[in-house]
């Protein structure tokens, strides 16, 4: 909203500087986006929120500057209401269908206008206002709806059939020409104004080509409604058109301004136009609309803004913005009752009414005190910050965190071998690269090592965050789990491996397991996924080539990817705490010759069960094929810890528990000792 | 002999200084210093001792000079002696063979870093949590009924406007704001309740240096039977003082958001650029946003702001583009 200092001035006496003014508008609410001085004018670019509409106007900015400067506000004669007799009749009919659509509505003809350009002095304070000036009569309509807020518009008598004006809601598939020139078809139980054959305004948007004022119009009719805001709202949405008029028709406007506006452009119009007014002054009131009465007892106010302010102060804050206020003698407690002005429909409850005495005694002004209440001890204030915790592991192991869009283009989800019918997206993108929801972490660390690979030889790199997956379940929500994945170039798989085992024991998560794995995202016969208690919980491998060129990088990439909602769950600070062996351990190396398929984590597996609890620690520590081995066959030699809570084990419970594994090793695999 | 035994007391006394430090000099091993300090220094025979013992044989003009030169020459020795000792100490000048270069360029451990998002999040994590707020996390597709109606934004509301919104159907949106985890965490407990909330949300806005489809925001929430504004602009002041240092400017003014009554904004002042920076929106919560979670407006008050890591990271660390954060330059993380 721009709005000239000079105009202001004809309602508020104000010896402020621009720069103190619009701080002191600033502290009370009215955002100062810009001060522009254009020659002796210094115009300020105003931010007003949707609840202060009647902040749209140059009245209602003054008399807001009145009441933080402690000026009086001036009723100019501008704002009087004089009454006028008709001196011819020209026939008019109004209608309003359903009377929510226009609870009030305010008409008059004027007859024998002269259509000519604005005198200067107007046309100045248009353009100043960020407005250009067209005919006198439509400047007069935006003149006025600058100064009191409230939107009118000037038709050309002559050409409304029937003289008739009904305001009624739309049908499907009707059409209107704006004055634009542009075709507009109008959503369904959007507001209208016809005559008796055709549409003639979009109402609240844009009057209609069909009735517009031209040089040639002799007669006007003026009209200066009030409309349901939500149908209006509705209206611009559905057809992409906002206007001055529309901004304001949206919102709650002042249920009297609308009165005033249409009195004052009868009488500019009859001072700049000529002419005679032709028709009774039309005032509908469809709907009483009362203002409430709202209790306000003075105890609440200190209780919500948390400092004491006086009754007088209450009173002395809220009559200078215009409420009128009763006491009520006979309250327990001090109490006031306050009504709002016609122009603050905003406000209806208490609260509303401790924001303006807050905002007006200046919440600058307030002390700074810490919370006085109660701690609370909900049970998930304790949880640990696990995402913090393994964030922190990942870059001690020399990763970067980075955060890709959450928001992809469709190339990015194809390269990752996802169909896109497969994802969420978007209804309304606004650009196609940021059209999907991520089904996968994966393309956006590949973006950025495929960025980075210029600067860089090593990277390393992880992101911790949501994608998204079409729920299955019914729910109306997507699936949107947590997951963490990260890539480091080279072949570094057992790093990868080993980076995801070292987290698991920060997190204190065990019985995990790695199981061979084919998955399009890797290289065939590299890849493993990952066990919790049967579960997968996640997958690494070396990135397939081609998914790699696809992103232009080259070389190797190792990478792994977590479902963090189970890890999440599973991580625990729970310890429990092992008695330090008392008996010596025992142990000793076994070679074995198995087939070269063999995974050496099953025979791990095999030895740790046919062993039991004596087996305390099995790890292979040689591998190598020889073809004096035998075709296909390949030794691995495993050093094997023996240990006993109880006793210092003999060499005859060694061989043993030796020959148990054996056998076992020689069943499950056809594992035999080396010769 | 002779001729040394005709030279003065000050002669003799410089004699024994020179020959006495170059053989210091050349002495190369603890052993032979002790054996130098004896011979010179010893309390009964060394050699300066003896000189020192026909002092006062000599005439009073010449003692008190030949005099202060001994005690010259003592101190000068003793220093010598000294300073050999501790250079054999370190090694005597050779070089060992387990010498190290210390100046040598480091074997670094792999060096990672944390996200300059992360790192402002988790500084007002701990902030918050010294004055006993929880962080809760949420769901970031969600129903447009959590991230609009029951904070009194109904389908019609101007307010809408403010913040555009990507719809993934008629009920569900991406969230434009992480307050949909306030009402989802109010329904679910009691007050007391104080919790922040960071996360992604998301804008329909137009990408440039300020915008992004997708970024951070970080809210909080607290619910109690004695709060005020007083308490909430309160901590929103200390959050500052934590985050920007003790000595920075806040100011604090009116505006609207249709979920809390009174509302406010907060600014903090930008030494560099010399401006007010607006950093966060907040207010008491509106009593009909507490009774759609079933708490009891007559029974208990809560404020709730709103602030954005990105904007708090680039005025704290002076980044000019939010769309470094996201494109994953490690030029740019490697700062961090």
């Amino acid at each position: 909203m721009l709005v000239p200092l000079s105009w202001l001035k004809e309602y508020v006496d104000i010896s402020l500087t621009p720069e103190e003014l619009a701080e002191k508008l600033l502290v009370s609410g009215t955002k100062v986006e810009d001060i522009r001085r254009q020659g002796e004018e210094v115009v300020f670019d105003l931010e007003i929120t949707p609840n202060r509409p009647d902040e749209l106007s140059i009245v209602g900015v003054a008399r807001e500057i009145a009441a933080i400067t402690n000026r009086e506000f001036k009723v100019t004669s501008a704002l009087t209401i004089r009454n006028v007799q008709p001196e011819t009749i020209k026939p008019i009919e109004i209608k309003v269908e359903k009377p929510l659509l226009c609870p009030r509505y305010a008409v008059v003809v004027i007859d024998g206008v002269e259509v000519k350009t604005s005198p200067e002095w107007l046309a100045k304070r248009l353009e100043r206002a960020g407005m250009r000036p067209l005919y006198n009569l439509i400047d007069i309509t935006n003149y006025l709806m600058l100064e009191l807020g409230q939107p009118m518009h000037a038709f050309d008598y002559d050409k409304i059939v029937g003289h008739q004006m009904i305001v009624r809601a739309s049908r499907k598939g009707e059409k209107i020409v704006t004055l634009d020139g542009a075709e507009r078809a109008m959503p369904e139980d959007s507001i209208v104004i016809q005559d008796r054959d055709k549409i003639i305004d979009l109402a609240g948007l844009m009057g209609g080509e069909n009735s517009e004022i031209t040089p040639k119009t002799k007669t006007v009719l003026l009209h200066s409604p009030i409309y349901d805001p939500v149908r209006i709202r509705r209206a611009s949405k559905a057809i992409s058109l906002r206007t001055e008029a529309s901004a304001r028709f949206e919102k709650l406007l002042d249920l009297e301004a609308y009165l005033a506006a249409a009195r004052r452009g009868l009488d500019m119009i009859l001072e700049l136009a000529g002419g005679e007014v032709a028709s009774e002054f039309i005032n509908e009131v469809l709907i009483p609309i009362e203002p409430p009465n709202i209790e306000l007892p003075l105890e609440k106010v200190h209780k919500v803004l948390g400092i004491k302010i006086s009754e007088d102060q209450v009173v002395n804050i809220l009559s200078s913005l215009g409420f009128t206020i009763n006491f009520l003698p006979l309250a327990n407690v001090p109490t006031l009752n306050v009504t709002p002005p016609s122009w603050r429909r905003d406000i209806n409850l208490l609260e509303d009414l401790t924001e303006e005495v807050g905002r007006i005694y200046g919440y600058n002004k307030f002390p700074l005190t810490l919370p006085s209440g109660q701690v609370p001890t909900h049970e998930d204030a304790f949880h640990p910050d696990w995402e913090r915790r393994t964030k922190a592991m990942l870059k001690g192991f020399g990763l970067n965190e980075v955060y890709g869009h959450t928001l992809i283009n469709q190339d990015a989800v194809k390269k990752i071998k996802i169909d896109p019918s497969e994802t969420v997206k978007v209804n309304n993108p606004m650009s196609s690269d940021f059209e999907y929801l991520r089904p996968s972490l994966l393309p956006g660390l590949l973006q950025a090592l495929s960025l980075n690979q210029r600067f860089y030889k090593e990277i390393a790199l992880f992101e911790l965050g949501r994608i998204f997956i079409p729920n299955e379940k019914g729910s109306k929500l997507p699936e949107q789990p947590k997951k963490l994945s990260g890539i480091l170039t080279g072949n570094k798989f057992y790093q990868v491996k080993g980076l995801v085992q070292a987290l698991f024991e920060e997190l204190n998560i065990k019985d995990y397991s790695f199981e061979p794995s084919e998955n399009d995202l890797y290289l065939p016969q590299q890849a493993a996924k990952i066990l919790l208690k049967d579960g997968v919980i996640g997958s690494l491998g070396m990135l397939n080539q081609s998914l790699l060129q696809s992103f232009d990088i080259k070389g190797g990439v190792a990478n792994f990817d977590l479902d963090f909602e189970k890890i999440h769950s599973s991580a625990t600070d729970e310890v429990k705490y092992q008695p330090l062996p008392k008996y010596p351990a025992v142990e000793e190396d076994l070679a074995l010759v198995v087939n070269k398929d063999v995974l050496v984590g099953n025979l791990i597996a095999t030895i740790k069960s046919a062993g039991g609890s004596l087996v305390v620690w099995a790890q292979p520590f040689d591998v190598y094929e020889d073809l004096r081995l035998g075709l296909n066959k390949k030794s691995i030699a495993i050093r094997i810890k023996y240990q006993s809570p109880e006793k210092t084990l003999t060499d005859n419970d060694v061989k043993v528990l030796r020959q148990k594994i054996l056998k076992a090793l020689e069943k499950e695999h056809e594992g035999v000792l080396r010769e | 002999m002779e001729s040394v035994l005709t030279l003065n007391m000050k002669e003799k006394l410089n004699l024994l200084k020179s020959k006495a430090l170059q053989e210091i000099s050349s002495a190369n091993s603890f052993e032979k210093i002790e054996n130098l300090r004896i011979r010179l220094l010893g309390r009964k025979s060394g050699e300066l001792t003896l000189l020192f013992q026909g002092l006062p044989k000599l005439p009073l003009q010449e003692r008190k000079e030949a005099g202060q030169l001994a005690n010259e020459i003592k101190k000068s020795l003793e220093q010598a002696l000294l300073e050999k000792e501790n250079y054999l100490k370190k090694g005597g000048g050779k070089v060992s063979k387990n010498w190290l270069d210390v100046t040598a360029p480091a074997i670094l451990p792999p060096i990672g870093h944390t996200h300059p998002l992360t790192r402002v999040i988790n500084e007002a994590k701990d902030i918050f949590r010294y004055l006993g707020f929880t962080s809760v996390d949420g769901p970031e597709a969600e129903l447009d009924e959590y991230n609009f109606q029951k904070l009194l934004l109904h389908k019609d509301h101007p307010a809408r406007d403010v913040q555009s919104t990507y719809y993934i159907s008629e009920e569900v949106l991406l969230r434009t704001q992480t307050s949909p985890m306030q009402i989802r965490y109010m329904e679910r407990h009691k007050p007391p309740i104080r919790i922040i909330s960071p996360g992604r949300v998301y804008r329909r806005d137009a990408i440039d240096a300020t915008h992004l489809p997708g970024f951070f925001q970080m809210e909080g929430l607290l619910v109690d039977d004695q709060t005020s504004l007083t308490h909430l602009i309160g901590v929103l002041t200390f959050f500052c003082k934590r985050l920007f240092g003790e000595n920075v400017k806040t100011r604090v003014y009116g505006h609207h958001f249709p979920y809390t009554e009174p509302s406010i904004e907060m600014e903090v002042y930008h030494e560099k650029s010399k401006k007010w920076l607006e950093i966060l929106g907040a207010g008491m919560v509106h009593p009909n946003v507490l009774r759609n979670v079933d708490i009891d407006p007559e029974v208990y008050r809560g404020w709730a702001f709103g602030m954005g890591p990105d904007r708090l990271a680039m005025i704290r660390y002076g980044i000019d583009d939010i769309r470094h954060f996201y494109n994953g330059d490690l030029r740019f993380l490697e700062q961090f």
